[in-house]
């Protein structure tokens, strides 16, 4: 039985659930990911891809879901050129050309990160205009998601979408990095207002990354930060078993082995996997 | 700014230049090793000249310019213009500026955008004789309907942004519902009716609204 998504109901984990699901199947390739949307989401699937930028265009009768696909792995040829050519490409612009003019409507002083803005332009003409005939055949609430460098590319989208004229319902990202500097944030933030909501786990670095550009100036978030951390009796069993390794650590290999678990786990928090038990979770708490 | 281009480039040069030095330092330093070991002079002195580590500097300084230079010159709030495609466009959304009647003398203007809180009715008088304006954002400003008469008379106006501005729907209805070039409005936040926007977009098609 698939998933159910609502409209109704704002930020709900529930829909963060549907959106976490969404956001694992946007890295399997076409036929996988296309089943996977259809058997656990309900929604019609089709990929478009274009260079090394790739995002799902799903609907079905009560929805539109654009969901992008995140950073792949650098061990692949797809992920390393996700990780050298738009990730790193850490410099906060202006942007030029006609995605200039739709972002230069966020102010003078807003700037972005140059990676996420290529990224996006590369691939905006095929969703532009497959997500703009979805909404015109039938109106329907739009819905934008994405995990790591995917969901930098759906908040990114979302002011593309609203400045066309195409109505974005809600958007939601997983471990996601900041995209532009604090001008930027605040314009998002008014534009998107109460639209947007950001999971984070605590342990994951990427939400805090850039932070700062490769030309020293700085990158902000926008609200609203959802933060997702251990369920309670998970948290007090690693605090119990961490006091216990503590007792042990007398010599450097284990302390190296402690220093590389944390490290370890911190870039696990980022997995979207990861998330995705952290959301089920919060659903179940809150149920 | 020519660092907005080409700051990688100065960063990646200066760290190519600064990393030659250091192979060639290392190597002096190297040889100069095995000939005093030879010579039997342990303690004569390296003299390796300033060269190597001028050009070690002189890379980490070409490759610190660019975050050196924006941390001194801060975001630039002045006005944006640019030509896209053949259109100028005209950004003036928070910048730290105050006189718009400059934009009288830009008559080649396409897409302006001036979404300033101090943009008022009178404001738009500059706007007057942009007979090539098609595109104008100024959501979020102190126009009012009488602000929109001027906007009628725009003979090129297609897309209008006047999200949360105090236009009414009389005021909408007066002035811009018969403008036949107005195919794309945003009217959210404003005192624009449904059935306005309704009848609106049923009567030219093509149109798109967002309120």
């Amino acid at each position: 039985m698939p998933m159910i998504l609502r409209a109704d109901t704002p930020g709900s984990a529930e829909n963060a659930l549907y959106m976490a699901q969404a956001c694992a199947s946007a890295y399997k390739p076409e036929a996988e990911g296309a089943a996977e949307f259809k058997d656990l989401l309900g929604l019609d699937a089709r990929l478009i891809s274009v260079d090394n930028t790739q995002v799902y265009v799903c609907e079905n009768d009560q929805a539109i879901v654009l969901a992008f696909r995140g950073s792949e792995a650098p061990n692949t040829i797809d992920g390393f050129k996700d990780w050298l050519l738009t990730n790193a490409n850490n410099y906060l612009i202006l942007p030029e050309g006609e995605i200039g003019t739709d972002f230069a409507a966020a102010g003078v002083g807003a700037r972005f990160h140059r990676g996420f803005i290529e990224a996006l332009a590369m691939i905006w003409a095929p969703l532009f205009e497959a997500t703009d005939q979805a909404q015109q055949k039938a109106d329907r609430p739009l819905w934008i998601t994405g995990h790591s460098l995917g969901g930098a590319l759906a908040l990114l989208a979302s002011w593309r979408f609203l400045r066309n004229f195409v109505s974005v319902h809600e958007v939601i990202t997983f471990g996601a990095p900041m995209i532009g500097n604090a001008e930027a944030a605040k314009a998002f933030e008014t534009e998107l207002a109460g639209k947007v909501f950001r999971y984070v786990n605590l342990e994951d670095p990427v939400p805090l990354l850039p932070t700062v550009s490769l030309m020293a100036t700085l990158y902000s978030h926008c609200p609203n930060e959802v933060a997702l951390s251990e369920a309670a009796e998970a948290a007090s069993n690693a605090l119990g078993q961490a006091k216990a390794e503590a007792a042990e650590v007398h010599d450097n290999a284990t302390m190296m082995d402690a220093v590389w678990r944390l490290v370890k786990s911190n870039i696990n928090a980022h997995f979207i996997e990861h998330y995705h038990e952290r959301v089920k979770a919060k659903c179940e708490g809150s149920g | 700014m020519i660092f907005d281009k080409y700051a990688v480039h100065f960063e990646l040069g200066g760290l190519l230049l600064a990393a030659i030095g250091l192979t060639w330092l290392i190597g002096a330093t190297a040889r100069r090793l095995v000939a005093r070991q030879i010579s039997g002079e342990p303690r004569k002195a390296l003299r390796l000249g300033p060269w190597p580590a001028l050009v070690v500097l002189a890379g980490l300084i070409v490759a610190a310019l660019p975050p050196v230079y924006s941390r001194w010159a801060g975001v630039d709030l002045g006005p944006r213009e640019k030509v896209v495609d053949g259109k100028r466009e005209i950004t003036l959304t928070g910048w730290d500026r105050s006189d718009y009647s400059f934009l009288r003398s830009k008559t080649d203007l396409v897409v302006l955008q001036m979404a300033n809180p101090d943009v008022t009715d009178e404001t738009l008088k500059s706007l007057a004789g942009l007979d090539r304006l098609e595109i104008l954002d100024i959501h979020d400003t102190q126009v009012t309907d009488r602000g929109l008469t001027i906007l009628k008379a725009l003979p090129a106006l297609s897309t209008l942004y006047l999200k949360n501005t105090k236009i009414t729907d009389q005021g909408f209805r007066d002035n811009l519902a018969a403008k036949e070039s107005l195919v794309r409005l945003d009217l959210t936040g404003s005192g624009v009716s449904r059935a306005s926007c309704d009848l609106w977009l049923k009567a030219k098609k093509g149109r798109r609204v967002l309120r």
